[in-house]
């Protein structure tokens, strides 16, 4: 991974956005009953600097993300966090081997990505009470996390195009 | 990496999709049917009150948990969280609860509440 200043710029800026695009969803009301069940716009970021930059960029926005946005909001090292960072650092991980096999697109990779999270978040929450009751909620998760990764691959592909054709930072991107 | 929707892409959203109902299918399959129900209430993953849900009779459960004060109710066979401090206040959103496939669970406070039929060790007659 080659940091130029530019590119350290660019990520930054993106960070920034993808930490507010967290927060604001965080402290927005619950559109959803079902605990765990959310949108992800922070995944529009995640997906376009997977596109442009690569995995080792994404990963490093990602785990930033989840720590400064909980950092801002007060939650460093609560409940909340702790499931965050290990569901984040979990599907990642299956992520990587994902990107590696290269078949799908950015809708195939935005669902994986969605479904990921929320089975690793379960998992850590069963983990974490050492009671395997909140099982019940995978079959909605797995099912949501189909629905809004779609409609974030759908957001940030939108993105893309309008910055193909816009930005400049097409020169230190891995696609151009 | 595309940014169109390939038939890998659609293969996947209908195995999911497929894994999704079958949980769902399996999970309805599993509600306890029992009729002498019981709602426990943990904390910190501790046992802290049972809500008896075969009687129709009112009854109110108040505890101090991590974010504040939480006010549990059971009416009827039914039980709802009504007041909690929490961002979201998903578990008082969640409304009732009355099956084993709703756990009420409000992370912020560390408390949920579980749904179940009574434990299989209780002892229901004795014989002399």
């Amino acid at each position: 991974m080659i940091l130029t200043t530019k590119k350290i710029v660019i990520l930054s800026l993106f960070l920034s956005i993808a930490i507010i695009v967290n927060i604001v969803e965080n402290i927005s009301f619950a559109v959803f009953i079902v605990p765990g069940i959310k949108l992800g716009l922070t995944n529009i970021v995640t997906i376009f600097i997977l596109y442009y930059f690569g995995f080792k960029e994404m990963f490093i926005i990602n785990f930033l993300r989840v720590i400064l946005a909980n950092l801002i909001i007060g939650t460093l090292f609560s409940i909340p966090f702790i499931i965050s960072l290990f569901s984040c650092l979990g599907s990642m991980i299956f992520l990587f081997i994902i990107i590696k096999i290269n078949k799908f697109s950015i809708f195939g990779i935005s669902m994986i990505q969605a479904v990921l999270f929320n089975l690793f978040q379960i998992i850590v929450v069963c983990l974490l009470y050492n009671n395997f009751v909140f099982m019940y909620y995978l079959p909605y998760l797995i099912i949501s996390g189909i629905i809004t990764g779609y409609l974030v691959a759908l957001c940030a592909k939108y993105v893309i195009k309008v910055i193909n054709n816009h930005l400049i930072i097409t020169d230190i991107s891995k696609n151009h | 990496m595309t940014l169109k929707l390939n038939k890998f892409d659609i293969i996947l959203i209908l195995i999911t999709l497929l894994l999704g109902v079958l949980l769902l299918f399996i999970t309805y399959q599993n509600i306890n049917l029992q009729q002498d129900q019981v709602a426990k209430v943990y904390y910190r993953n501790k046992l802290v009150y049972t809500f008896d849900l075969t009687n129709e009779k009112k009854d109110t459960f108040e505890i101090e948990a991590t974010k504040g004060k939480l006010i549990i109710i059971k009416e009827g066979t039914h039980v709802r969280v009504i007041e909690e401090q929490s961002n979201k206040h998903l578990c008082s959103l969640q409304g009732w609860s009355d099956q084993s496939i709703a756990p009420i669970v409000c992370l912020p406070n560390e408390l949920y509440i579980k749904v179940e039929g009574r434990s299989s060790d209780d002892v229901d007659v004795f014989i002399k």
